[in-house]
């Protein structure tokens, strides 16, 4: 094992490199402008306002 | 163990049963009960005599009299034993002696086991608002009841019997636990330190009763976890911060007015606008349309058409806006301003295509103009939400189970935190 999984459980580095993928997506998606759920949709289907709407 | 010293040992015959006693604390126990029929022998002189007369028929113990083992690093060998019971149930304690470092207590309740060790400097132990503070630790009272002695047998440093009574007060902070005993004018302090049971298997060779139930002192593997995982949480959080602070500061915010658009009466008339020049590599956009609609409606349909390649990046969003008086007074939903965040667009120029579909109560067509105009390469928030969220989902999980182990320890004491008024 290395020096660093010495003393770490295998909980622990799961956990780390989740946080590492989460990281990972965060530094990309930002550098490419990505972001999910971009585009709305109307938030008004079937409220007061409804009858209004095609 | 070669530089164990060997305590004195000394075999002598029941006064009452003729059953053989092996003394292994000699010269340090005042008192032996016999294994086989409990009749209590004084042997603190050299003339032993009967203390009282017992006919008991022999009790099992898990762990036998003479069983050595090494507990937190250090053998002991166990040399008298003893169940108490109290309201809540009977537990056994097994007083453990080893001649370099003197009596120690292995306390088995059910299925948990506990290393235990007379406090000599009770004047250590302060009152503090949760209850106690002692070696550097926080202690909540937990428990208080009345302890009262079942069986004894083996040596013991004091003249111990049954129906020995004592006051007994529980004080906790997992692994430990402060108990108080007082009897008569007796007042006797003990730590006990929560073993796991891989540590009494390793011990003495036996093989623990699985646990079933969560001990007053039994740490939590999840607060555990959680320690461990603290630094690590907090690492992380902080990366995703500076990484969002560097996303903001170096997002241009560009503002690029569009045009203004007017609905057209049917669906399909596209106008088109442009070009509009991106030049950040890949970049995040926001287009906003505003418009000044009363009840009634906008869906827009747009496209990124870039110039040459014609690369096209479809989106849409929906400005709507209502408003009107019923039993409840005057209300309003919606707004007139509309907006829609365009992803990864590479670098270029683009022209801006624009449909649309609009209607109002009476399903006219709105003729009413909307301002469009877009924001180049802003900076995302959402991707840093996200991150936030799947760093901390294994923390919050950690710290529901936290919540329900403790509810479960605390279940069993009258000064239960988690009792509400309701339940009760």
């Amino acid at each position: 094992m290395s020096p660093l999984g010495q003393g770490l459980n295998p909980k622990i580095i799961l956990y780390i490199a989740t946080c590492c993928l989460a990281l990972g997506y965060l530094g990309v998606a930002n550098a490419r402008g990505f972001v999910p759920f971009a585009s709305p949709t109307s938030k008004y289907s079937g409220t007061t306002a409804g009858h209004f709407h095609k | 163990m070669p530089n164990e010293k060997t305590a004195a040992t000394k075999s002598i015959n029941c006064l009452a049963c003729g059953a053989p006693i092996t003394l292994r604390a000699l010269g340090a126990s005042v008192m032996v009960a016999c294994p086989s029929c409990g009749t209590q022998i004084d042997v603190s002189k050299p003339e032993i005599q009967v203390i009282k007369k017992y006919n008991a028929t022999a009790r099992e113990f898990d762990l036998a009299l003479g069983s050595r083992g090494v507990l937190r690093g250090k053998p002991f060998e166990i040399i008298g034993a003893m169940v108490r019971s109290s309201e809540d149930g009977s537990w056994t304690e097994y007083l453990l002696f080893n001649p370099l470092i003197g009596f120690r207590w292995l306390v088995q309740d059910r299925s948990h086991w506990s290393f235990a060790q007379t406090i000599k400097d009770i004047s250590a132990i302060k009152p503090n608002y949760l209850g106690l503070h002692y070696d550097n630790r926080d202690f909540r009272k937990y428990a208080v009841g009345n302890a009262e002695v079942e069986s004894v047998i083996g040596e013991f440093y004091w003249r111990v019997k049954v129906g020995d009574k004592a006051e007994t007060i529980d004080y906790i902070a997992p692994p430990w636990l402060l108990s108080r005993e007082k009897t008569g004018a007796e007042l006797i302090w003990s730590l006990l330190v929560y073993l796991d049971p891989a540590e009494i298997q390793a011990a003495f060779k036996i093989q623990p009763q699985p646990r079933d139930d969560v001990a007053a002192h039994q740490p939590c593997a999840a607060t555990e976890t959680l320690s461990s995982l603290k630094r690590y949480i907090w690492a992380a959080l902080g990366l995703a911060l500076l990484l969002q602070m560097a996303t903001v500061i170096t997002a241009r915010n560009q503002q690029i007015p569009i045009g203004i658009y007017t609905p057209s009466a049917s669906h399909g008339q596209e106008a088109v606008f442009g070009p509009v020049h991106l030049d950040a590599t890949h970049s995040l956009n926001e287009l906003t349309a505003a418009t000044s609609l009363s009840n009634s409606w906008v869906d827009l349909d747009y496209a990124l058409v870039r110039k040459g390649t014609g690369e096209s990046y479809e989106f849409s969003n929906s400005v709507e806006f209502y408003s009107g008086v019923d039993s409840d007074g005057a209300w309003s939903e919606g707004s007139n301003l509309g907006s829609s965040l365009v992803p990864a667009i590479p670098a270029g120029d683009y022209d801006v295509v624009v449909d649309s579909a609009s209607g109002d109560a009476h399903g006219a067509p709105s003729q009413t103009p909307i301002q469009l105009s877009l924001t180049h390469n802003v900076a995302p928030w959402q991707n840093f939400w996200i991150a936030c969220a799947v760093i901390l989902i294994y923390p919050v999980f950690l710290i529901y189970r936290r919540f329900v182990f403790e509810r479960e320890r605390w279940s069993d004491s009258a000064f239960n935190p988690y009792h509400t008024k309701k339940e009760e």
